[in-house]
């Protein structure tokens, strides 16, 4: 079996796993993703106020701000459902609890990413891909370019976020930093692009990627182009390799904390 | 110790505590300045785009220092809901209840004290950002105490109808999806980004007649357009939902406090 069928497998059981973990707890597990959906229904309703005044901004209209939170909402859940310590890293790291996976046999990044699950994410992904049948013209082609734009995305958002929450590794407690380099990615994701100039919108493409995450998605979707698919998934695969490397340079710095806990 | 001073001293000590553990602080400052960059790019776009020197009142400038204000107060609400949920799941709560004092003050002073570090940290970083951006002062500095005092009145009605939903944990267990709710209600209707009266009619008048208004969109609008009408009827809703959700949160204690049942350990 190739090294990739088996991770997927991996990958499978322990989400698997994970949802039936807390399904145990049922109401809590329905409240978090209803709740959820409800939350970023919410977070439109700033747009909805803001077009029903303005009608459009720089060429952008409530329809394309559908589609952002289509891509970043789904990217976003992507991310926390599948790797799921992805936020949760730097305190893994400056806690030194990495010890249990430095032990076994896999990737060590793969397995702290995928070994949680966020059971909200589910209501992120949700949200996502149920938004992107209200935008101007949903249709089968644009859907399914929207499901690999939310993998990219997700992977882009998990990687980047990896990337940050590793500086655990050098300064110790980071989390306060990871958590607002984060917040930065996310909340840029959420606007038109059309507003940021100059030194801002090289930000975005590079340091920042929101561009990656959501604005070149949306264009993609609306009118698709295979230079502009391609440097998105080209630049997802760049993130996940760039994060594997800093991730590992950090390890070698790694210090455990001689933690005894019981994993149940 | 007289009943004024132990709450007092319970205040200063989370006041003391929030400042000796700055990061989460110095943390939700720089979201702050984030998104202050993030919608002065907005709102330039849509005042130069439009060519408009005003919207709903509300100069350019006035829109982004009305944005500082509304997320300073936001960003400065601690989250004591967190720690009572957990309390009451976990049956800890037993050993505060015979404790002597009163619960909901006991919260009270932790939320005070805890509150007044972030609005120091917040205020200041606020108005050098906006004022960074904007170049302009908004606020007339004249009536600040009358300003701060809506702030204070704020916070009290916030608190309340936090305690109204994090109490209800003694009846339905985990309430943080509540807040979720609560938080994108303040988000909304209560003017977090954009002054209420923005809003279509109809939903202004929602607005207008719930007491989210009151927290963040009041004190916003009344820094930024002192006038003394509005001071007075801000005031008098302010206290008004004050009293209503003071005695919702003390029938929910009791209530729940007379429900409560712990399993030793």
């Amino acid at each position: 079996m190739s090294t990739v069928v088996k991770y997927l497998k991996f990958t499978w059981r322990y989400f698997k796993f994970n949802i039936q973990t807390a399904m145990e707890y049922r109401a809590s597990f329905i409240s978090q993703i209803v709740f959820m959906i409800l939350n970023d229904v919410f977070l439109l309703f700033f747009w909805w106020i803001f077009f029903s005044k303005f009608n459009q901004i720089k060429g952008w209209e409530l329809n394309h701000i559908f589609l952002i939170y289509a891509v970043a909402a789904g990217g976003f859940g992507f991310a926390t459902v599948l790797f799921g310590n992805c936020m949760r890293l730097g305190e893994l790291i400056a806690g030194g609890q990495l010890d249990f996976y430095l032990a076994l046999p896999k990737n060590p990044l793969w397995h702290i990413l995928v070994s949680k699950t966020s059971i909200s994410g589910l209501g992120d992904l949700f949200f996502g891909i149920g938004v992107y049948f209200f935008s101007k013209d949903p249709n089968i082609f644009g859907f399914l370019i929207l499901l690999v734009m939310i993998m990219c995305s997700g992977i882009i958002l998990a990687s980047f976020s990896v990337i940050a929450f590793s500086s655990a590794f050098f300064f110790g407690h980071s989390e306060s930093f990871g958590r607002l380099y984060t917040n930065a990615l996310v909340s840029f994701s959420l606007y038109p692009s059309s507003i940021f100039k100059g030194f801002v919108k090289l930000l975005i493409f590079t340091v920042i990627p929101a561009g990656f995450i959501a604005y070149l998605p949306t264009n993609i979707i609306l009118n698709f182009d295979m230079a502009g698919f391609l440097s998105v998934v080209g630049f997802s695969l760049f993130s996940a390799i760039l994060a594997s490397w800093v991730f590992n340079i950090g390890l070698k710095r790694y210090e455990s904390g001689n933690l005894i806990i019981v994993r149940m | 110790m007289t009943n004024t001073s132990k709450y007092w001293q319970i205040g200063k000590i989370s006041f003391l505590n929030k400042l000796a553990y700055i990061s989460d602080t110095i943390s939700s400052a720089g979201f702050l300045i984030l998104i202050l960059f993030i919608f002065s790019q907005l709102w330039e776009a849509v005042y130069s785009n439009m060519n408009l020197t005003n919207v709903a009142g509300f100069t350019k400038n006035q829109m982004i220092w009305y944005l500082m204000l509304t997320e300073v107060l936001l960003l400065s609400f601690p989250r004591i809901e967190n720690q009572i949920n957990e309390d009451i799941k976990s049956g800890s709560v037993a050993y505060i209840l015979n404790k002597p004092y009163n619960y909901i003050w006991y919260q009270f002073s932790i939320y005070l004290g805890d509150l007044i570090s972030r609005l120091l940290i917040n205020f200041s970083i606020g108005i050098v950002t906006v004022f960074f951006f904007t170049k302009s002062i908004e606020i007339n500095f004249v009536y600040l105490p009358l300003i701060l005092l809506t702030f204070f009145l704020s916070f009290t009605l916030n608190f309340f109808i936090t305690m109204s939903i994090a109490l209800s944990a003694f009846i339905i267990e985990d309430t943080i999806p509540f807040f979720w709710i609560y938080q994108k209600i303040l988000f909304t209707i209560g003017g977090l980004m954009v002054p209420i009266s923005i809003f279509p009619e109809f939903l202004r008048k929602i607005a207008e007649n719930l007491p989210f208004n009151y927290i963040l969109y009041g004190p916003a609008r009344l820094a930024l357009h002192f006038d003394w009408f509005y001071l007075s009827t801000l005031l008098s809703n302010q206290l008004l939902w004050i009293c209503i959700t003071g005695v919702i949160s003390y029938f929910i204690y009791r209530f729940g406090v007379k429900q409560l049942d712990v399993n030793g350990g």
